[in-house]
């Protein structure tokens, strides 16, 4: 406890003083991103197609474990239905970032965005129709999944 | 150009001191020049204080690897002003029981004999505010006063944990002084007078840590466990006795505890500086740096070892802390000093 261990202890602190911190000070400095990070859902838009990938087939609301997503499916001019959703409305404030509508989705349409920053003032701001809300994808680009054991492709 | 620099203070209280003295008559001029050297010391330690606390929490976490309060002020500089903003901006709380009078006065007690101490501490060249031929014992006298303050500060929050940490903190702070007052000697002995003065004086061929550097050990881990500063902060440890003796204290009540304990802190490496390192008396090779700076700088880097023993070592238990004074610096001062006095004696003996 006395003697040469305390003095490697203050070696060691000493030698600590001289270093750069470790500290990330945000934001100023931000660290990035890793792949797969779970941040908003948003809707993917297949740039050869030119329309969203979404059929409105309605899985990513059964998935969610908090319901928080409400499609209505677009209808044409005679009334049928078609594979396109009219609304899809996802709460902002509720969503607890899981991912599991990600995972249901068959068509790619749904990917987390890479968005750290969403804190707003008021509930009406959460509830703005996002136009940034859709991230732009061909079929060749894979949309960020995220990675659960393996599991999903 | 280099004496007018190290003079400067010197040459400034000079021509105030002949300004004033030309129409007023002697008492009063002499009033105001005392005065005078009250208000620069004062100046100077509250700079010092604040700067104090400033280093602590940036030194600290750089050791720790993290950056401390850069965000107020350029390099984070004004961050004591902003403490001192909020702590006078708190609510004032008095336990309803506690004894109104005791409580009041503990915090005096425990930062008046603080202050006092820098009336003796030469800073340069013929700049003390008083030159008392006892100035040691004076300051030994006054580093035993808040002792009293601390037991009061335990008693008058009318709290179990609080009363357990005043009586824990008297304790350290009695039992350290023995070895303080015992490593201190060893050099008195040598200089032959208490004069803090004459010990600097006496240090232009050799500083004393040369010649006593266990006395100077011993005095600076006894000058820590005064000062309840790492690692013997058990009175003050928030995850031992919450927050020790001054646990009920709010504000700018505590703000006096926290001030009194930084400027002790000072206060520690001002003696050692003066007593073991010179004092004001530079280095040989770089004599054109003035002897106030010499000073600040040797006390400053001395202030800053605490917080680097404070940011290296773990806390000692308060079982640990006695044995460790009992056992091991008390003999050792002790042998110390026999064996100065002893050396001492022969000298003269010998010598002449």
């Amino acid at each position: 406890m006395f003697g040469s261990g305390m003095l490697k202890g203050l070696a060691t602190t000493l030698e600590h003083g001289f270093r750069r911190p470790v500290t990330v000070q945000y934001p100023e400095e931000v660290l990035p991103l890793p792949l797969g990070y779970r941040g908003r859902v948003t809707l993917v838009w297949d740039l050869e197609k030119d329309r969203y990938r979404c059929t409105a087939c309605g899985l990513c609301a059964k998935a969610c474990p908090v319901s928080i997503i409400q499609i209505t499916r677009a209808k044409d001019e005679k009334g049928k239905p078609m594979p396109y959703p009219e609304t899809f409305e996802y709460n902002l404030l509720e969503c607890i970032v899981c991912g599991m509508c990600v995972e249901a989705c068959p068509f790619d349409a749904l990917t987390m965005a890479p968005e750290r920053e969403l804190a707003v003032r008021s509930r009406v701001q959460a509830d703005q129709d996002r136009e940034g809300m859709r991230i732009d994808a061909t079929p060749k680009t894979e949309p960020q999944r995220i990675r659960t054991h393996g599991l999903g492709q | 150009m280099i004496d007018t620099i190290n003079n400067i203070f010197g040459i400034v209280n000079k021509a105030i001191g002949d300004f004033v003295a030309g129409f007023l008559p002697a008492w009063v001029a002499a009033a105001i020049m005392a005065l005078i050297a009250i208000v620069a010391a004062l100046v100077f330690l509250i700079v010092v204080v604040m700067l104090e606390t400033y280093l602590e929490r940036r030194v600290l976490a750089r050791m720790q690897d993290r950056w401390g309060p850069n965000r107020v002020g350029p390099w984070g500089l004004m961050q004591p002003i902003a403490d001192v903003l909020k702590l006078l901006m708190k609510e004032d709380i008095r336990p309803l029981v506690a004894d109104k009078w005791v409580f009041f006065l503990a915090p005096c007690i425990v930062l008046v004999p603080s202050v006092l101490a820098y009336a003796v501490i030469p800073f340069g060249r013929g700049m003390q505010v008083a030159d008392i031929n006892i100035g040691l014992l004076f300051l030994l006298a006054l580093g035993s006063i808040p002792t009293i303050g601390v037991v009061l500060a335990g008693w008058g929050s009318a709290n179990k944990y609080s009363v357990l940490g005043g009586m824990r903190a008297a304790a350290q702070m009695i039992s350290f002084e023995i070895p303080l007052l015992l490593s201190l000697i060893s050099p008195i002995l040598i200089v032959g007078s208490l004069s803090m003065v004459d010990i600097v004086k006496s240090q232009s061929n050799i500083w004393y840590i040369v010649v006593q550097p266990v006395a100077f050990l011993i005095y600076y881990i006894s000058g820590l466990a005064e000062g309840n500063r790492s690692p013997f902060d058990i009175p003050e440890a928030e995850s031992e006795l919450i927050a020790g003796y001054h646990i009920e204290y709010s504000g700018i009540r505590w703000a006096l505890f926290f001030l009194a304990e930084y400027m002790n802190a000072f206060t520690v490496a001002a003696i050692a500086t003066t007593v073991f390192l010179g004092g004001w008396q530079p280095l040989p090779f770089l004599s054109f740096i003035p002897g106030y700076l010499w000073f600040t700088i040797k006390a400053g880097l001395l202030f800053i070892s605490m917080i680097w023993v404070h940011a290296s070592l773990p806390r000692l238990r308060v079982d640990q802390l006695m044995a460790f004074n009992w056992k091991v610096l008390v003999p050792v001062s002790l042998a110390n000093l026999v064996l100065t006095g002893l050396g001492v004696s022969l000298w003269q003996y010998f010598v002449g």
